[in-house]
């Protein structure tokens, strides 16, 4: 810990490090998934009763992703804040201190956490129906309680993971919070893993691949759009491999949607205009 | 349904649903639904109900200890991580002597637990729990509430001996400690977060396995072994709980003169936190004995409400104390996962819900089903 958060209550002075173990165990204990076999999900809402709309994600076991959402909204803008046409969606996401392997995570917001947040802001805002809501603001507050895998190695697909599990929570939502959207977001990822680039879906972190690329998509399907793509690794594009990559990583997204769909059926029958 | 008429106009009866005379007039719909036989509150409670709570340990995989609690709408995540403090002192060249000063300690002093800050408690609010906290530097109810939890951890009810902490080589000498960040997530907010969180702090600290910790003499740093059966539980005293309450004053317009002047609700939610202004919290220890009594604000007569805070928070003890997750150690399986951090983790998922095919619904180690 460099600065001690003078706002906090802060552990000793001296430096404390995580447990240091005497040999690491490497040994996968949960037999791999197929290549085109997605993690069983948890979705739930409306667990944060004071929020206008909130989700609750969980990845099935061996997984341990917990994230949750909750949604203020639409609600004024301070009048500092101008006249805007539109609504302003703003997204915060955050990871708890118990939330990763490794060290410890401070309460200060750091680099990882903004990029995140933009991240979640730009795969939301386009599916949000924001010429209903002028002068409004809409918020979206993600807290990662779980992550699989470490976050601070750049390499892994841990920071993936918490970005997509907070896409399709986020959306649900906002779904549940009752706003106009036009449709709903689910996020997927798809990866090339080993020598040959063999394409895996849905990858976690825990299961040991080698990653030579993976693409997250933010996706609408009802509308077949992308809000979000991030890609990372070597992807050839006159060979076709970025194009294979990010369709195997919309097809998770796809599947991913039923989930969210299930979960947001309810309220969205209770607001009303679905004809099912 | 209340109905008012103005005497200008011609008669034209104001009508309104029971949520606008709530923010019109909180203190009176609170009043009006006290006044009824039996008192009830708008939550439907009476008033001296707590609200029934919710336990689950052990659901986070990178904690060495954790807790989930729900009470009513009021719900908190209880991570426990514990890191090492080697103790190391000077510099340059007399860097890596170990000092270590005990003067005039004694069992059941712990000095060491407070100057070396082995214990290390703090509760985030900034995420979305409610309306009026969003992320960034904590509120000042927030930090008062984190000195609240140091203080009843540290002090009040001293749940954690500096003895469970240490670190000995094989001679005994104490190289290192300990040191346990207790971090406590409010995921929803519905009034009275102190209690949940220290129900939660209690059931995480119970929970808590640390690996077995060696100082290794060559290395002149501490290592652990990393096999699960070796871990161990905390050695903890013996836990006490909180009960928090308001008073609520009738200031005479309601229910004419024999209306009952004063109202003692327990486990008050965000309405009746922010209508009554008088607070009081009362810490019940071992065996049943009061630890620590908090009042603020208000003019009752404490004579009459101390009393029956007490006996109520006596009888929140005995519900917090049966509860099974108190009572034992957590039992359970300890599963070896393919990292060298290995934390006991209960997977507790029987049903899934597959991406693909509508199925039986998923459950979840974190949420109510």
């Amino acid at each position: 810990m460099a600065m001690a958060d003078r706002r906090r209550i802060n552990g000793p002075t001296g430096a404390t490090v995580p447990p240091v173990f005497l040999e690491q165990t490497l040994a996968l204990t949960a037999p791999r998934r197929a290549p085109d076999e997605l993690r069983k999900i948890f979705l739930k809402t409306s667990l944060t009763p004071p929020a206008t709309g909130s989700a609750f994600l969980e990845l099935s076991a061996p997984s341990t992703l917990k994230l949750t959402a909750s949604v203020y909204g639409p609600r004024p803008l301070p009048p500092s804040a101008g006249f805007s046409p539109h609504a302003r969606l703003s997204a915060e996401l955050k990871f708890a201190p118990f939330s990763t392997a490794g060290n410890r995570r401070g309460y200060v917001r750091d680099a990882l956490e903004r990029d995140l947040s933009t991240q979640l802001q730009v795969a939301l805002a386009r599916s949000v129906k924001t010429a209903t809501y002028p002068k409004s603001g809409i918020d979206v507050f993600v807290t990662v309680l779980d992550c699989e895998g470490s976050i601070d190695d750049y390499n892994t697909l841990g920071i993936m993971q918490a970005l997509a599990g907070a896409i399709t929570c986020a959306s649900a939502a906002i779904a549940d919070a009752g706003i106009e959207c036009v449709d709903l977001v689910s996020a997927g990822i798809a990866a090339a893993v080993g020598e040959q680039g063999s394409l895996v879906m849905d990858p976690s972190p825990l299961d040991g691949y080698d990653v030579k690329a993976a693409a997250l998509v933010g996706y609408m399907a009802g509308r077949d759009e992308i809000t979000l793509l991030w890609t990372k690794g070597e992807l050839n594009i006159e060979g076709g491999d970025f194009e294979s990559v990010v369709d195997k990583a919309v097809e998770v997204a796809t599947q991913i949607r039923t989930v969210l769909n299930e979960a947001v059926k309810e309220r969205v029958l209770a607001v009303g205009g679905v004809n099912s | 349904m209340t109905t008012t008429s103005t005497t200008t106009a011609a008669t034209m009866g104001l009508s309104f649903p029971a949520t606008t005379f709530q923010k019109l007039s909180p203190s009176s719909y609170l009043q009006r639904h006290l006044q009824c036989t039996p008192s009830t509150r708008p939550s439907g409670r009476s008033p001296s109900t707590f609200r029934l709570a919710t336990l689950h340990t052990n659901a986070l995989s990178h904690a060495h200890g954790s807790a989930v609690v729900r009470a009513g709408d009021t719900a908190v995540v209880c991570g426990v991580r514990g890191e090492v403090l080697a103790l190391t002192s000077g510099e340059g060249r007399t860097r890596g002597r170990i000092v270590v000063e005990r003067v005039g300690v004694e069992d059941g002093e712990d000095v060491e637990v407070e100057t070396h800050a082995l214990v290390v408690p703090n509760l985030e609010l900034g995420t979305g729990c409610s309306r009026d906290y969003h992320p960034g530097p904590p509120t000042d109810f927030a930090q008062t509430t984190a000195e609240r939890l140091r203080t009843l951890l540290l002090d009040t009810i001293p749940l954690v001996p500096a003895t469970t902490l240490r670190i000995a080589d094989a001679d005994g000498a104490v190289k290192a400690y300990w040191v346990l960040y207790i971090d406590v997530v409010v995921i929803s907010l519905d009034g009275n977060v102190l209690d949940t969180a220290w129900a939660a702090i209690v059931a995480a600290l119970k929970s808590v396995r640390l690996p077995a910790a060696i100082w290794d003499q060559d290395a002149e740093a501490v290592v652990c072994d990393p096999a699960p059966e070796n871990f161990r539980s905390l050695e903890l005293r013996e836990a006490g709980y909180t009960a928090s309450f308001v008073v609520c004053y009738n200031d005479g317009e309601e229910g004419g003169e024999n209306a009952e002047k004063e109202c003692v609700l327990s486990d008050p939610d965000e309405f009746e936190e922010q209508v009554c202004g008088e607070k009081i919290t009362v810490a019940v220890g071992a065996g049943g004995k009061i630890v620590g009594i908090e009042k603020s604000g208000g003019l009752s007569d404490v004579a009459k409400t101390l009393p029956t805070c007490i006996s109520r928070a006596r009888e929140r003890y005995q519900q917090w104390s049966s509860n099974p997750i108190f009572v034992t150690a957590t039992a359970g399986n300890t599963r070896p996962r393919n990292s060298g951090f290995t934390p006991r983790f209960q997977p507790l998922m029987s049903r899934y819900r597959l991406a693909h095919a509508a199925s039986v619904p998923a459950a979840s180690t974190l949420c109510p089903s």
